[in-house]
């Protein structure tokens, strides 16, 4: 654990940072990430103890810093929100911009989705390597759903996951690479053999991560697949049915499943992470 | 009604399951950043820095394979610090796991 000192110098200068931009489905229903990014900033204050900035177009309350800016280009998504599905515009192409909007000298960027229960990213701040992401992913129902992502589709290079990255004022290099990497998605996407019709972050910042020899987070992200539904939510962290089966999870956990951002659920999940503050 | 009352009966918790991922949780709490690089704090390593807990200075390499200047009498205390801690929390929360008879209580 760090000194009293010592992590007096790391709150001044650090700090969480969330991209959310709310949309409409073709059926009409609204994905509140920006509402959903409220319960992780809640879930952030009360573990890592750190400042929250937001990305958005719009001001959202209930954050220590804001950032807004232009919605970014759009592309279509496919979510099953209950038994109905749906598309809609995915704001998706924010983060490889963020080095030079960033708040803060050492930012942690999170999905808003990224449910954290611990103090493990704290890590992060105290290895301070210029610039450090996810490459890892654990599956807590054991069914190892992701196990298929553990390389670029041509099986050449470690995926790599955009939901949380960390990086500090020296890793200007690696956004450059990252832009230069959008700037020629398409001809990335030959080499790497993924689509090039959806923008993925990931598969960005796994180039870069690999190019420019990153560090990669020393533990996994714990990560719940779309059948995996909110059941509910207590101390003990959170309970996911799935399939005829409960599991309730209390470490870091990234949620797939969109129902979370139905009305109920994120009242629900206000309740749980404001009382857990 | 009915249907909501037979989804619940059917609800299953694999306990098994709870512990593996219990045990998942205790090997990333060993890991920690101290002396300019990231260690984990396994029997290995508190075993390999007793050997040397005398020495002032000494080069080792960290869990990126990075080798560092360490103090290892400082390290070591951390490391088991850091070992107590993870394991004491292992134990109550599966102490708090083997209670649970049904789904409801998970």
């Amino acid at each position: 654990m760090p000194g009293y000192q010592q992590l007096e110098t790391l709150i001044m200068s650090s700090g969480v940072l969330l991209v959310a931009f709310d949309s409409v489905t073709d059926q009409g229903s609204t994905l509140r990430y920006t509402e959903l990014a409220k319960v992780c900033a809640n879930l952030v204050r009360k573990n890592l103890k750190l400042p929250v900035g937001i990305v958005s177009d719009t001001k959202v309350d209930g954050f220590d810093e804001h950032v807004i800016v232009d919605k970014p280009v759009a592309d279509t998504r496919h979510v099953a929100i209950g038994n109905v599905h749906q598309s809609y515009n995915w704001y998706n192409d924010y983060r490889r911009q963020l080095f030079n909007l960033t708040p803060f000298k050492r930012t942690l960027l999170l999905d808003v989705d990224y449910f954290l229960q611990t103090d493990q990213y704290l890590k992060c701040f105290e290895f301070d390597a210029p610039f450090q992401i996810i490459n890892r992913v654990y599956d807590p129902t054991r069914r190892k759903s992701f196990d298929k992502y553990l390389t670029l589709p041509n099986r050449t290079i470690p995926q790599c996951w955009a939901t949380a990255m960390y990086w500090n004022q020296n890793a200007s290099e690696y956004f450059e690479y990252a832009n230069m990497i959008a700037d020629n998605y398409k001809y990335y996407s030959r080499v790497f053999g993924f689509s090039h019709k959806q923008y993925r972050n990931d598969m960005v910042f796994s180039i870069v991560s690999h190019m420019m020899s990153g560090y990669n987070m020393p533990w996994a992200m714990h990560m719940t697949s779309g059948d995996c539904a909110l059941y509910d939510a207590n101390d003990h962290g959170l309970k996911l049915q799935y399939s005829n089966n409960v599991i309730r999870v209390n470490s870091d956990v990234h949620v797939l499943n969109k129902n979370i951002m139905s009305d109920d659920n994120l009242n629900y999940l206000q309740n749980w992470s404001n009382n857990a503050n | 009604m009915i249907d909501d009352i037979k989804q619940k009966v059917k609800l299953a918790w694999d306990r098994k399951l709870s512990y593996l991922n219990l045990q998942e949780k205790f090997q990333e709490e060993l890991t920690f950043a101290h002396s300019g690089g990231m260690w984990r704090a396994d029997r290995e390593t508190i075993g390999f820095l007793s050997a040397f807990e005398n020495i002032e200075q000494m080069t080792v390499e960290d869990i990126y394979q990075v080798p560092r200047q360490v103090n290892p009498g400082e390290l070591l205390e951390v490391c088991k610090q850091k070992y107590q801690f993870a394991a004491n929390n292992w134990a109550s929360e599966y102490a708090r796991l083997s209670t649970v008879r049904n789904s409801n209580n998970v």
